[in-house]
């Protein structure tokens, strides 16, 4: 069985860190823009065809919208990320088969699964986090704070055709990184 | 009050005498032109009024918008038969004109801006770009056939 490939140069890998970079510079950006659309209503002075004809009330409804759009986008970004690193290290435990408890944890479950799932295992339920947690090498509640930003990664990332989860106004980007990045820095070396 | 917090309040306050902007003139002309178009509309309506296939009234309305406050308005209603087309203003501060009134009726809406000369056009397209034509009885006749029922 050929293991999935753990190079971080593969694909195009975005840390937590660039993600709330990115994050931040698009709030800027928007923010600039909403000024610079209330600065022509102001002066009377035109602006994109984009706006044409909005009134006040259009303008703050559309960069809610953004905003909201640009939030929740963020959060699958930054959910996504940590999950793919935790599936790095997943990997590189079992292919070096490393000594340390979670290593040994993991290269047990390996071993029960199937062809595919070997290739492709499942991360949360009966998955990756369900072997993290069990081996109790880091503080559990720091793994299930984490686990709450799944169903919101989930629902942005599977069309959103059902009903909105509560966490979706409940967890904003800056939440999201540090739930993300607590875990990832809990993880035994 | 905190100096600091005092101090951002009075530069702000400078700041917006600054801009030069009358809003009370803005608002008020703004109200004119609504005038202008509703007296416009009854004159290119005068006949099927006086024939009473058309009745014309108007509701007041508050419209709230940012530096020039809370104001009084009206929406022209107008009954066609069955049908009732409403004109009604959205307001003054709106990106790329100096006014709108939207037209609503029962199978869609319209929008009437008003222009560089102050006259009213008929917005035709916004996307991908602004298209108006002169508020006339032609255009009138396009924006009645496009928001009322067949």
């Amino acid at each position: 069985m050929v293991l999935p490939p753990i190079d971080p140069e593969i694909g195009e890998r975005q840390t937590l860190k660039k993600i709330r970079e990115w994050y931040r510079g698009m709030v800027e950006a928007l923010a600039d823009q909403r000024a610079a659309v209330q600065h022509a209503i102001r002066t009377g002075s035109p602006v994109g065809g984009r706006f044409d004809l909005m009134t006040e009330s259009n303008v703050e409804d559309y960069y809610d919208t953004q905003r909201r759009e640009l939030d929740r986008l963020t959060v699958l970004n930054l959910v996504a990320s940590a999950e793919a690193s935790l599936k790095d290290d997943y990997f590189h435990r079992v292919r070096k088969e490393l000594k340390d408890t979670l290593s040994r944890a993991y290269q047990n479950w390996y071993k029960t699964r199937d062809p595919v799932k070997k290739r492709r295992p499942n991360f949360d339920e009966d998955g990756i986090l369900e072997v993290l947690k069990d081996a109790e090498v880091t503080d559990n509640h720091i793994i299930g704070r984490y686990r709450e930003c799944l169903s919101l990664r989930h629902w942005v990332g599977h069309g959103r055709n059902w009903e909105t989860p509560i966490q979706v106004d409940q967890l904003d980007p800056d939440e999201v990184y540090d739930r993300a990045n607590a875990l990832l820095r809990a993880m035994p070396t | 009050m905190n100096q600091s917090l005092a101090e951002l309040f009075q530069n702000k306050k400078q700041q917006a005498e600054g801009s030069g902007v009358d809003w009370d003139d803005r608002r008020d002309k703004y109200l004119a032109a609504v005038g202008d178009l509703y007296d416009q509309l009854q004159k290119m309506l005068a006949e099927p009024i006086a024939q009473r296939t058309a009745t014309v009234h108007r509701r007041k309305k508050e419209l709230t918008e940012s530096y020039l406050g809370t104001y009084s308005v009206e929406d022209l209603i107008l009954l066609i038969g069955e049908e009732q087309v409403r004109f009604s203003p959205r307001g003054r501060n709106i990106v790329g004109t100096s006014g709108r009134v939207d037209v609503l009726g029962e199978r869609g809406e319209a929008i009437l801006i008003v222009q560089v000369d102050g006259r009213w056009g008929l917005v035709q397209t916004r996307l991908p770009t602004l298209k108006v034509v002169p508020f006339d009885e032609a255009s009138l006749a396009e924006l009645l056939h496009s928001v009322m029922r067949e």
